[in-house]
C-alpha cells in the first residue's frame, strides 16, 4: 500500500482565515460564537452561531464562476486556494496532471429558499434563472472547485452528516493507498443559512445560552445545553508520499489511519458509543497503532446532552480501559493521550467538521501545543476519567486520532502522525 | 422604448450584471466570440429581457443573435 500524506492545507473559518490566526485563536482559546439577533427575528430559539465573514470573491474570480456559487463554494474556494498554494500546486501543474476532488458536503437551504421565493413569487420557473441549478445540492461545491481548478481526477462528494469531511479524507487516503490518484484536494465545507440551523433548532439541540455566546459551547461539562452551529470551510491536498517527496513538496503529515462504522441501532436521532468506539478502533488497527501511541484525541464532543456521553463512553473503552499497557517494572501503566473539543471555541462546523478538525489538529502537531477544551467547568461523570485539557498545553505531538459522528449513526476516525516521528 | 433606451439598458445589464467590459460593447461585437457571453450568461439575458422590456424570448431565440447590434434589434422588434 502507498503511503498517503498532507501536503497542503487551507482554513476558513470563525476562529480565523488563514493558518496563522487559527493557530494563534487555538493556542488562545478564543471562541468564535455570536449572537445574531436577526436569526431571533427569524424565529429560531437560539440566536447562537459562528462569526464566519463571507469572502469577497470579485477581485479573485471572474463572474462566469461566481455565478453558480453557493455560500458554502465560496468558503470552499477560499479554503482550497490557501491549501494549493501551501502545497505549491499552481495552475501549470493543475493542467497537466490529473489531480481529484473528495470534499464532504451535505445540504444546504439557500438556494432552495431562492428558488422558492422565485417560484412564489413568479410562478414561472424561468424567473428561477440558470444558476440555482448549480448552486444547490451537496455536490455543488465539487463541481465549483472542479471547474476553477480545472481538476480531472475523481470528483466525488461525500454526504454523511457531521462526519462528511472526515469520510472524505479516509476514502481519498484510500485512493490513494490503492494508486488510483496521486493528489486529491480534499476538504468539507457548511453554509450559515439560518433556516439550515433552524431544522436543528427544531429538534431542541441548539444551546439557548443566549447571552454569553462565547460560554455556550461547553463540551463534556454538566451544564451545556446544546450545541451551536457555525461552517466555512476546511481544504487539505492529500498526496502518495513518493509523489510528493519528488515533487520536493514539505510534508506536513502522514494520514496512518481511517475507520468507520454505522451505529445500527433503530433511533435515527442518538449517537452509539459502540459505533463510535469500532470507528476508532479501527482506524488504530488500520495504522497499526496501540491506544497509548497516540499523543492526542481531538474530540468529536459537541456539546449536546447525549452525544458527548456516548463519546465520553468510546474514549474511556478505547483510552482508558483498553490502554493499559504494563512496564519493564510490571507495574501497569495508563497512558491516557490528552483530548479537547476544539468545537468549544469554534461551535460545531457541521459538514466540514472532519477537515476543519483535520487541519487544527495538524497545526497543533506543527507548532507543539494542545488546544483547550475552553468553558470545562463541572466534568460529566462519564468523562472523569479522560485526560481533558482545560489550559492550553505545550508538549510534543506525533500522533493525533480525529474523531468524527454524522447524524443518523455514522462514525469516522483518522489517525494523522508527523512524519519521521 | 426607443433604440437609445434599448441600447443604454441592454449595455447598463452587460456591465452591471455579466460584468463585460464597457469599451468592448461595440455595436459590431459578437456577443459569445468578442463578449465570451455563456450558455448561463445567454439565460440571464432571456431574463433580463423579459423583466426590463416585458415578453420573454422564445427558448432558444437569444442564443441565435450574433451581435450587440442583433440584439438592439430583436428587442426593439419584439417589444
Amino acid at each position: 500500500m502507498k503511503r498517503v500524506v498532507i501536503t497542503g492545507m487551507g482554513i476558513w473559518s470563525c476562529i480565523g482565515q488563514d493558518l496563522q490566526t487559527v493557530t494563534e485563536s487555538l493556542k488562545q482559546g478564543r471562541s468564535g460564537i455570536v449572537f445574531d439577533p436577526k436569526r431571533i427575528e427569524y424565529g429560531l430559539q437560539s440566536g447562537l452561531v459562528g462569526n464566519v465573514p463571507r469572502p469577497d470573491l470579485k477581485p479573485l474570480l471572474l463572474r462566469k464562476f461566481r455565478a453558480t456559487m453557493s455560500e458554502d463554494a465560496e468558503y470552499a474556494y477560499m479554503a482550497a486556494r490557501q491549501a494549493f498554494e501551501q502545497a505549491h500546486i499552481q495552475k501549470d501543474y493543475l493542467l497537466h496532471y490529473d489531480v481529484g476532488v473528495l470534499w464532504g458536503n451535505d445540504s444546504g437551504t439557500s438556494t432552495v429558499v431562492a428558488a422558492m421565493n422565485a417560484m412564489n413569487q413568479h410562478h414561472d420557473s424561468f424567473m428561477i434563472g440558470p444558476s440555482c441549478l448549480f448552486q444547490g445540492g451537496a455536490s455543488s461545491v465539487v463541481m465549483n472547485l472542479s471547474t476553477i481548478f480545472h481538476l480531472r481526477g475523481c470528483g466525488i462528494t461525500t454526504a454523511a452528516g457531521c462526519a462528511s469531511s472526515s469520510h472524505a479524507i479516509g476514502m481519498a487516503s484510500v485512493l490513494i493507498q490503492t494508486g488510483k490518484q496521486d493528489v486529491i484536494l480534499v476538504g468539507g465545507s457548511s453554509e450559515l443559512h439560518p433556516l439550515m440551523t433552524a431544522t436543528f433548532d427544531a429538534t431542541n439541540i441548539l444551546s439557548l445560552r443566549n447571552e454569553k455566546p462565547t460560554h455556550a459551547m461547553r463540551p463534556y461539562d454538566a451544564e451545556r445545553d446544546g450545541t451551536v452551529f457555525s461552517g466555512g470551510a476546511a481544504a487539505l491536498v492529500l498526496e502518495e508520499y513518493e509523489h510528493a517527496v519528488a515533487r520536493g513538496a514539505t510534508i506536513l503529515a502522514e494520514v496512518v489511519g481511517y475507520g468507520f462504522s454505522s451505529n445500527g441501532i433503530d433511533e435515527i436521532s442518538m449517537p452509539s458509543a459502540d459505533g463510535e468506539y469500532i470507528a476508532m478502533k479501527r482506524a488504530l488497527d488500520d495504522a497499526g497503532l496501540h491506544p497509548s501511541d497516540i499523543d492526542y484525541v481531538n474530540a468529536h464532543a459537541t456539546s449536546t446532552i447525549a452525544g458527548d456521553i456516548e463519546e465520553a463512553k468510546a474514549l474511556t473503552r478505547l483510552f482508558v480501559e483498553e490502554n493499559k499497557i504494563i512496564n519493564h517494572q510490571s507495574s501497569i501503566i495508563n497512558m491516557r493521550p490528552m483530548v479537547s473539543s476544539t468545537k468549544s471555541m469554534t461551535g460545531h462546523e457541521n459538514w466540514m467538521a472532519g477537515a476543519s478538525e483535520a487541519v487544527y489538529s495538524i497545526l497543533m502537531m506543527q507548532n507543539g501545543f494542545v488546544a483547550p477544551n475552553i468553558n470545562l467547568e463541572n466534568i460529566i461523570e462519564e468523562a472523569k476519567k479522560l485526560n481533558i485539557v482545560r489550559e492550553t498545553v505545550y508538549a510534543p505531538i506525533n500522533t493525533v486520532l480525529s474523531n468524527s459522528s454524522g447524524m443518523g449513526g455514522t462514525n469516522s476516525a483518522l489517525v494523522f502522525k508527523k512524519v519521521g516521528s | 422604448m426607443n433604440k437609445q433606451e434599448i441600447q443604454s439598458k441592454v449595455n447598463a445589464f452587460m456591465t452591471d450584471r455579466l460584468e463585460y467590459e464597457a469599451e468592448r460593447l461595440t455595436p459590431e461585437a459578437h456577443l459569445k466570440q468578442d463578449l465570451g457571453m455563456t450558455s448561463l450568461d445567454v439565460v440571464e439575458t432571456a431574463i433580463f429581457i423579459k423583466r426590463t422590456f416585458g415578453f420573454q424570448p422564445e427558448r432558444g431565440a437569444i442564443k441565435m443573435i450574433g451581435t450587440l447590434q442583433d440584439l438592439y434589434d430583436y428587442i426593439e422588434k419584439n417589444s
